[in-house]
């Protein structure tokens, strides 16, 4: 009972941190001192005839004559229905967008994130467990994780693995199209890596699979550089507790310690990291997407900034907001459920 | 006996006899292959590995710019790249022609003397595709209908507008009624984006035309009668043409074409080069400031590339992309005053700029760039000379004067825009020589739009560039008249006087080339008189979107109007090969890693290829 309170409250909360999200970045907006009605009615450089029909269109349809705060009303209404805004340059609603960007984004982050645990959390155990060498290697190497910039990264990935080495066919993009063009893929979910799994479509599978790797990489370098050192820190407190000390004057052994009894507990703070994950991984494809030309929402993100599609833009961060309230509301809630103590309060 | 020795001897002699032309005819034989003529053997065929058949039936053309719609009309440079590909339009220009048309959709036409009525006999038995429909009269009228009902498309081309009406003469005939003379209408219609046929079922089953809105169905799909056709759109990834079956051409004879158009989005331009020098890509566009250290690749580590940026003697190609400074000529500005304006031009050291800045790759010209109808060598023109421009700032107003020196003059640039930050500091440099201040500012590019559509004036100096649609001057004429001028609010820079408004007016009707090229310098004289702006230089060759591309690619033809002509309708690829010796080491034709895959999942796959 106490966690579905506990869930409806966060939910609630969640709404109002997201509403609050779209006023502020509307509010920013509003600042930029210039009117981008020209460049959404067509104009790519100053010089260019403008059909004052077009800009009348505009300028009706986002209520450009009126102030800010009025504007925000209008906008702030389709949001409450579920419209996130049209976007002038690509001529669509902005959630058509997303809807199509979206599943790339998300298969990205899952496998990231999937890379990020299951290298982070045996690192981070074995870093605790096992003193020496492999710890100093460990906690060096999630400093450079979280220290070095991604697109350098990224980029020294490309040069390196596909460049010199030739491992990879193609230093970005989804797929190979050869492979494309020879096994069609079937679309079911619209993510193309579980389509091809549902539909057995294993050249096609592996070919994603190639592809999404070295992105997949990048950005699961921070989270696993974090997820090591939370689950090498907590374990190493959960492993000087009493009751671990106690199994072990018990004589139980050593394996059952670790991973039967001190992982379990560890792995509670390193959930909650997991779950604040999910936010990074969405920040992390804005760059990580464009040095890899990954067609996901990060790079929907820049193309907007580029072409000063604020609906597009302002519809983007409110999503984004959304996503890591709800990130953080399931980290919440599997913390609850691993914990019976966080239950109980 | 004598005579059983004398039969020996003869028995002897014959066999050695024998046994010698044996042996002569034995090696005659063996080496005849040396002397005598051979037949001719027939030609053996090569057979090509999978690897060497697709990339020569794929063409790839990598680009940092993203397609947003494919319908015909869309404005973007992006766009265009595909849908012109798609459509076709009435004329067309062929080779490196910028003036005369060509038969494209219309099998040949008559104009009236007073370029009003343009009558068109149509190309018979072409059929849209996928659809299958028929083109004929009717298709015509509802497309130039139809973009000026939706008045989205590039109705810029030509302001006023002077489309009147399309009338159907009959079923293979359309005669199109303009409202004033136009001489240079047949090269709007090969405009693609204006003159480009659709399909009217087509448009009226998915939705019409709605005035003042592109018909949503045809943003994302397709139905021309282009050489090429849409297979597949991955938007922010790739899109994909096929080479159209219906295509009224035919496909004979072309069997070293490609088969399919890759276009692929890759922003970072490092990522694009490694793509190239890898033989993943055949075409690119790559900035022109990493041109000059490519240049140095190619020949450090013989790939095999070539820059589309010169001819074969050398000579930077000529381009329609100018980029300027513009003069802001409104109170309170202290670029109102023309002397100042004139210090400003003799002020820019326009060759070190382009030798320096640009590393060669830039041409400098004046109002109509080299491209135009109306270049010419020796157009008027400012030189960079301090002691006039010091002596320009002497004759300027005394109020302006000592605005200038009180305030400086203030420049404008947004990051990443040619002629920004580099030319600002340059010509700081160069003022502060003769003891004028440049204030620099640098703004948003938006914020830069903003300035330049302002009625109140908020800049005095700042980067402009332009890109005519068509070599003819006209196509300038709406932004230098004075109807575009303040209290509208247009940039700000000189836009003519009453006398250029009706030299314009009179080009753009004038029939005669030679007297229309006499007006339009009369005009460039008026311009120059006025230091309307400061003209530095232009951009060389395919410049926007191809500039790079892989020695195995033929067949593309350059042209002044590359961007608005179809790329693809020449193209083909050929087996590489590598000038002296072994291909690089970063050359290798792709598919070796897809081979390895289709090797790891075995038969299980042979059932499902296509």
């Amino acid at each position: 009972m106490k966690l579905k309170y506990f869930i409806i409250r966060r939910i609630l909360a969640g709404f109002v941190v997201v509403i609050g999200t779209s006023f502020l970045v509307f509010a920013l907006a509003s600042l930029i001192p210039s009117n981008p009605v020209y460049l959404w009615a067509g104009m790519g450089s100053p010089g260019r005839s403008l059909s004052p029909v077009e800009i009348e269109r505009i300028v009706k349809m986002y209520h450009l004559d009126e102030p800010w705060y009025i504007q925000y009303y209008y906008y702030l209404g389709r949001l409450l229905r579920g419209d996130l805004g049209y976007s002038p340059i690509r001529d669509r609603p902005v959630m058509v967008d997303l809807a199509t960007y979206l599943p790339n984004t998300i298969e990205l982050g899952v496998f990231g994130l999937a890379l990020a645990v299951m290298i982070g959390v045996p690192l981070g155990v074995l870093s605790a467990t096992k003193r020496g060498l492999l710890d100093h290697l460990s906690r060096l190497s999630a400093l450079l994780g979280i220290s070095l910039p991604l697109f350098w990264i990224g980029l020294i990935f490309q040069i390196v693995f596909y460049y010199r080495l030739r491992w990879i066919p193609d230093p970005g993009g989804r797929v190979t199209e050869a492979i494309l063009f020879s096994y069609p893929l079937r679309q079911i979910t619209s993510l193309p890596m579980l389509d091809s799994l549902l539909t057995g479509n294993w050249p096609v599978f592996l070919s994603l699979l190639q592809h999404i790797f070295l992105p997949g990489l990048c950005i699961a370098l921070y989270p696993l550089a974090v997820i090591t050192r939370m689950t090498r820190s907590s374990m190493m407190e959960v492993l000087s507790q009493d009751y671990v000390r106690t199994a072990r004057a018990y004589g139980l052994s050593e394996r059952i310690v670790i991973y039967k009894l001190a992982l379990k507990n560890a792995l509670i703070p390193t959930t909650t990291v997991i779950g604040l994950s999910v936010g990074w991984l969405l920040t992390g494809s804005v760059v990580v997407e464009t040095i890899f030309y990954w067609p996901g929402i990060g790079r929907y993100a820049v193309d907007s900034i580029y072409r000063y599609d604020f609906p597009a833009l302002i519809g983007f961060i409110v999503f984004a907001a959304m996503i890591k309230v709800a990130g953080n509301l399931a980290a919440d809630i599997l913390y609850g459920v691993f914990d019976p103590r966080i239950r109980r309060d | 006996m004598r005579m059983q020795r004398g039969v020996t001897l003869e028995k002897n002699v014959k066999m050695a006899l024998s046994a010698a032309v044996v042996v002569v005819l034995v090696v005659i034989g063996a080496t005849s292959s040396y002397w005598l003529p051979q037949p001719a053997k027939p030609p053996v065929t090569p057979q090509l590995t999978p690897e060497q058949r697709y990339f020569l039936d794929n063409l790839v053309k990598i680009s940092e710019e993203r397609p947003v719609r494919l319908h015909p009309h869309s404005r973007g440079h992006a766009n265009r790249i595909i849908t012109k590909e798609i459509y076709d339009t009435l004329v067309t220009f062929e080779g490196s022609e910028t003036l005369q048309v060509s038969p494209c959709l219309a099998s040949s036409w008559e104009v009236s003397p007073d370029y009003k009525v343009f009558t068109f006999k149509l190309r018979k038995g072409v059929r849209f595709y996928p659809s299958g429909d028929p083109f004929n009269a009717s298709c015509v009228k509802f497309s130039l209908d139809m973009i000026h009902k939706e008045d989205k498309g590039p109705l810029y081309l030509c302001v006023p507008y002077p489309y009147d009406r399309t009338e159907i003469v009959d079923e293979y005939t359309a005669r199109i009624v303009l409202k004033f003379s136009v001489p240079y209408y047949l090269q709007m219609l090969a405009y693609p984006t204006y003159g480009a046929m659709v399909n009217p079922k087509f448009v009226q089953a998915h939705g019409g035309v709605v005035a003042g809105k592109y018909n949503e169905y045809l943003l994302t799909h397709v139905d021309g009668t282009g050489m090429w056709t849409l297979e597949d759109w991955k938007e922010g990834d790739r899109v994909v043409l096929k080479r159209n079956p219906n295509w009224w051409g035919g496909w004979d004879g072309k069997d070293n074409y490609p088969k399919r158009i890759l276009i692929r989005e890759v922003p970072e331009a490092s990522t694009r080069l490694m793509l190239l020098a890898r033989g993943d890509a055949d075409i690119a566009n790559i900035p022109l400031d990493f041109l000059p250290e490519l240049n140095k690749r190619i020949n450090s580590e013989n790939l095999p590339i070539t820059i589309v940026e010169k001819d074969e003697k050398g000579n930077l190609l000529p381009s329609l992309d100018q980029v300027s400074l513009i003069l802001q000529h409104r109170y309170p500005a202290a670029t109102r005053d023309v002397h100042i304006r004139k210090m400003i031009c003799h002020a820019w050291p326009y060759e070190k700029y382009i030798k320096d800045v640009l590393r060669g790759y830039g041409v400098r010209s004046g109002m109509f760039p080299p491209g135009t109808l109306v270049s010419r060598q020796d157009y008027p023109r400012y030189d960079y000379d301090l002691t006039k421009a010091k002596n320009e700032f002497q004759l300027a107003a005394p109020e302006v004067k000592e605005q200038v020196i009180k305030n400086g003059i203030r420049f404008t640039y947004s990051e990443g825009r040619a002629a920004g930050k580099q030319a600002a500091l340059m010509l700081q440099a160069e003022l502060a020589k003769i003891d004028v201040k440049l204030v620099i500012e640098e703004v948003p590019y938006a914020t830069e739009v903003d300035y330049s559509t302002s009625v109140t004036p908020r800049f005095e100096i700042m980067s402009g560039s332009s890109s005519a649609d068509m070599n003819e001057p006209a196509n300038f004429a709406q932004y230098w008249t004075t109807e575009t001028w303040p209290p509208r609010g247009w940039r700000g820079d000189f836009r003519g006087s009453p006398e250029s408004d009706i030299l314009w007016q009179k080009a753009g009707m004038e029939t005669n080339i030679e007297e229309r090229k006499k007006i339009y310098w009369q005009i460039e004289k008026i311009f120059y008189d006025n230091a309307s702006s400061v003209f530095l230089y232009t951009i060389p060759g395919a410049g926007i979107d191809h500039n790079v591309q892989g020695t195995w690619v033929k067949g593309f033809k350059f042209t002044v109007l590359s961007s608005v002509t179809k790329t693809f309708s020449t193209v083909y690829k050929e087996l590489p090969s590598f000038k002296g010796g072994p291909p690089p080491k970063s050359f290798k034709l792709t598919l070796s890693v897809a081979t390895r895959i289709e090797d790891l999942t075995g038969d299980l796959l042979s059932s499902r290829r296509h």
